[in-house]
């Protein structure tokens, strides 16, 4: 286990490179120029192994920014191969291949598409290698990790799952401006393209962003209009976060460094680990995650509110919560405080939502998170 | 075997009527250098194991050496206890001026139901011996009913179309040679089939031997193993194709015989997988012989025949150890042999099952290179593939030309080992850690990373 540093990690960080189209196609071109060296080779023609940054929890490694208290999770350079003559791995192997031919020809046409369109094309040329959108989503990830390049410089975008509303105004480029204070309560939907977002120009009047699990939730803080009594913005990736959430999140972050970001997730394992994937970063897309981490806080449910929840409220951790319970805790990232948090959970073997909280009244939410964010209550 | 020309001869004669309670007489002649009263004890076990009713016991034997004046008749009653009373001599004939060399023996066996099971095993043993075609040695059997010499059922040989071997034919030539028209004649179940007598040349052949004859000790112990693979039913081109399974022929010192324990253990044991034979299982028949059942065939037909033999007709065979040492070297020399003149044909399943993604793989990266519009890069892969640039290139053009470089890689490297630890990097890694395999359900919703 490499010990996280001041002054960077031990081992060398491995990033995913923001590339314009051309170069990655140019990136691609040398893919293929070199597989066909090697397979007309005179004296020994050979095919090529594809040498993949591994994304396990044995190659990643915690830093910490020098100077902020960001950490992240980051890949380093440690490999594993595809090859086509290995059986377990003559399909992903292939479909690597089929990928970068789609994504060569996506980006000659300066076309952008997200992962669900791509599956389509490729479930439709390509049935046997492609029968679910989880073998198209490794397989960009596999290219990825070969070309060393952003998923959306592949010009594969994910459709983003996002919103956002609140104290913040929007501002695109040659578009109207987007007050996302006087918008209904489903918000403002976060788009998927990172390039969009990038060039947003964002304006804020807010002190604390608060981040929700759950778009059910969201939606009750947004129709109570929260951010009217708390000077906020609220932003939802309804369950897990995309890259997109994460990346607008993140540019909040930069563009006002003294706004604080709060969690608000169920009380189980999951609802940690997506606090983890916010506050570190992921693995599976960890060449590109790493830059998009940001110093969240986790302000509830917390073991301190379950005395608020009535019995009833309780339900049994399963199976997978208990999973998740165990990859977290033979993580090595925990804070000890959020350690502790876990530990709770597994002990007393029992999960509760968020939603318990309304059987003091659905405006009690809303008082509830006003009351501990100003009593400082939050880890 | 014999340095000098010899013929054997079975004879069968039944009776005129089938339900007659008369005998079947057999008689076994051959041109040899006369018999030794001696050799004839070793009947004794079987005269005891074989019912009475069945057989008497009683032969008559009738042999004569090339030196001899007289021809000696003998009757040989195994039934009698006292060894020195087995043997009474019967009237002697003299020689004239002649010179000649050979034995008969003749007995009866009781007609009962048998007769007819008696004859086709015996038709079927035949077949298995001409399979060897042994040097300098011609067999023949005939089949009749008594009083009636028109009425032969049976003749072996029939006239064959096969090549005449010289003397100096080695035996697994002729091994090769006798187990093709097996082959052809789908192991003698019918006469020569007419269309498959064809395409003799396009059976495929593994010829494979091992002896000890060059050790000073040695006991001169040899193995010789044929194999004869029909690959595609095309190459039989009848009706009785994709036979799955194998009736091993198995000969010790010139003799079908059952198979013995070791040698099936190899056949078993073998790692057929590597030639692209998938083995279902094996088992020994009521008869001794080893049949192995294939899996999916690939292949039309399969025929494998053993022959292990002492160089010295005299020496003792050496433990079963010894045999299944040779008779699996020999067995992997054959098919080594195989592999080793038809490449593409007995690739390892592991291979096969790699090449059927080699079509898609070459389409993916042809259509990638005939989308490009950088012309520079286009043309470089082009030169690479070694296609002129004068032509007109189509994907169809780039994606076959991928896909014979990759089939012949694939074929070239076919079981070798460490060929993976060679292969080249597609790009460059700066630092390679031990190569740890990503597990295939490494995430499930990609959720849980940590």
């Amino acid at each position: 286990m490499a010990a996280a540093s001041l002054f960077g990690a031990d081992r060398r960080l491995c990033s995913a490179d923001i590339l314009a189209p051309d170069e990655v196609r140019a990136r691609i071109e040398v893919a293929v120029l070199n597989f066909l060296t090697a397979l007309t080779s005179p004296t020994s023609p050979a095919i090529s192994v594809l040498p993949l940054i591994s994304r396990t929890s044995a190659n990643c490694s915690l830093r910490s920014g020098l100077l902020n208290d960001v950490s992240s999770v980051y890949l380093s350079y440690a490999f594993s191969k595809r090859s086509l003559m290995r059986e377990s791995n003559a399909v992903a192997f292939v479909r690597v291949w089929k990928v970068m031919e789609m994504c060569y020809k996506i980006l000659g046409e300066g076309k952008l598409v997200n992962q669900r369109e791509l599956f389509y094309k490729l479930l439709s040329d390509s049935r046997k290698y492609f029968s679910c959108q989880r073998h198209v989503n490794r397989a960009i990830q596999d290219v990825v990790s070969l070309l060393r390049c952003t998923r959306q410089s592949l010009g594969v975008m994910a459709s983003s799952r996002g919103a956002l509303i609140g104290r913040l105004v929007l501002h695109e480029p040659d578009e109207e401006q987007i007050d996302c204070s006087i918008l209904g309560a489903s918000g403002h939907a976060i788009t998927g393209d990172l390039k969009v977002l990038r060039k947003l120009n964002l304006s804020s009047d807010a002190r604390y962003i608060i981040v929700v699990e759950k778009d059910a939730i969201f939606q009750r803080l947004a129709e109570d209009r929260l951010y009217n009594q708390l000077p906020c913005i609220l932003i939802t990736a309804k369950g897990y976060p995309d890259i997109a959430t994460r990346f607008i999140l993140h540019r909040l972050s930069q563009t006002f460094p003294n706004m604080l970001i709060f969690t608000l997730v169920d009380w189980n394992p999951a609802g940690l680990a997506i606090l983890c994937t916010y506050k570190y970063g992921s693995i599976s897309m960890g060449l590109e995650s790493y830059r998009y981490a940001c110093n969240v806080k986790w302000l509830g449910l917390r073991g301190d509110d379950l005395q608020l929840i009535p019995q009833n409220a309780f339900q049994e951790l399963k199976p997978r919560d208990l999973q998740i319970a165990k990859s977290l805790m033979s993580s090595k990232f925990l804070q000890e405080s959020h350690r502790a948090e876990l530990t709770m959970m597994v002990d007393t073997g029992k999960r509760a939502e968020i939603e318990a909280l309304y059987s003091y009244g659905f405006d009690f939410l809303g008082k509830y998170i006003t009351r501990k964010i100003v009593q400082g209550d939050y880890i | 075997m014999s340095e000098s020309p010899c013929r054997l001869t079975v004879s069968v004669k039944r009776p005129a009527e089938p339900a007659s309670p008369s005998q079947l007489r057999v008689s076994v002649s051959d041109t040899g250098m006369g018999s030794k009263l001696e050799e004839f004890q070793e009947l004794n076990v079987l005269a005891r194991e074989t019912p009475v009713e069945k057989w008497d016991g009683t032969l008559l034997i009738t042999t004569t050496g090339i030196n001899d004046d007289a021809i000696y008749r003998y009757r040989f009653n195994l039934q009698e206890e006292i060894s020195s009373a087995r043997f009474t001599k019967l009237a002697t004939t003299y020689k004239s001026h002649a010179q000649f060399s050979g034995t008969e023996v003749c007995l009866c066996l009781s007609n009962e139901a048998d007769a007819d099971d008696f004859i086709m095993w015996l038709v079927g043993f035949f077949h298995k011996i001409l399979v060897l075609r042994a040097a300098n040695l011609a067999c023949e059997l005939f089949v009749e009913q008594i009083g009636n010499a028109e009425s032969r059922s049976v003749c072996l040989p029939q006239d064959s179309d096969d090549v005449h071997h010289s003397v100096m034919s080695s035996n697994s030539d002729r091994l090769v040679s006798g187990l093709k028209d097996y082959a052809l004649s789908h192991g003698n179940t019918c006469d020569k089939c007419d269309k498959c007598i064809l395409n003799r040349d396009l059976l495929k052949t593994g010829i494979g031997a091992a002896n000890n004859a060059q050790r000073r000790k040695a006991k001169g112990l040899h193995v010789e193993v044929v194999l004869m693979i029909a690959r595609k039913a095309s190459d039989l081109s009848c009706w009785t194709v994709n036979c799955p399974f194998t009736q091993v022929l198995y000969f010790e010192d010139f003799v079908p015989c059952p198979i013995s324990q070791s040698s099936f253990d190899v056949l078993v044991s073998i790692d057929w997988q590597s030639y692209g034979f998938k083995l279902k299982g094996g088992f020994i028949d009521d008869e001794g012989n080893a049949v192995l059942e294939w899996d999916n065939i690939s292949f039309a037909r399969v025929d494998i025949a053993i022959h292990t033999y002492l160089e010295c007709a005299m020496l003792e065979r050496q433990g079963s150890q010894q045999d299944r040492h040779f008779v699996r070297k020999a067995l992997k020399s054959a098919l080594c042999h195989l592999k080793a003149d038809h490449a593409g044909d007995f690739l390892s399943c592991h291979g096969q099952r790699v090449l059927e993604y080699v079509p898609d793989l070459a389409e993916s990266i042809a259509g990638l290179i005939l989308s490009s519009t950088d012309k520079e890069f286009q043309d470089e892969c082009i030169t690479l593939l070694g296609l002129g640039s004068d032509q007109d290139i189509s994907e169809g053009l780039v994606q076959s030309s991928m896909c014979e470089k990759m089939v012949s890689i694939i074929e070239l490297n076919d079981t070798k080992e460490n060929v993976e630890d060679n292969a080249p990097y597609l790009f460059e890694c700066e630092r390679l850690d031990e190569d740890s395999q990503l597990d295939e359900d490494w995430d499930e919703d990609m959720v849980f990373d940590f």
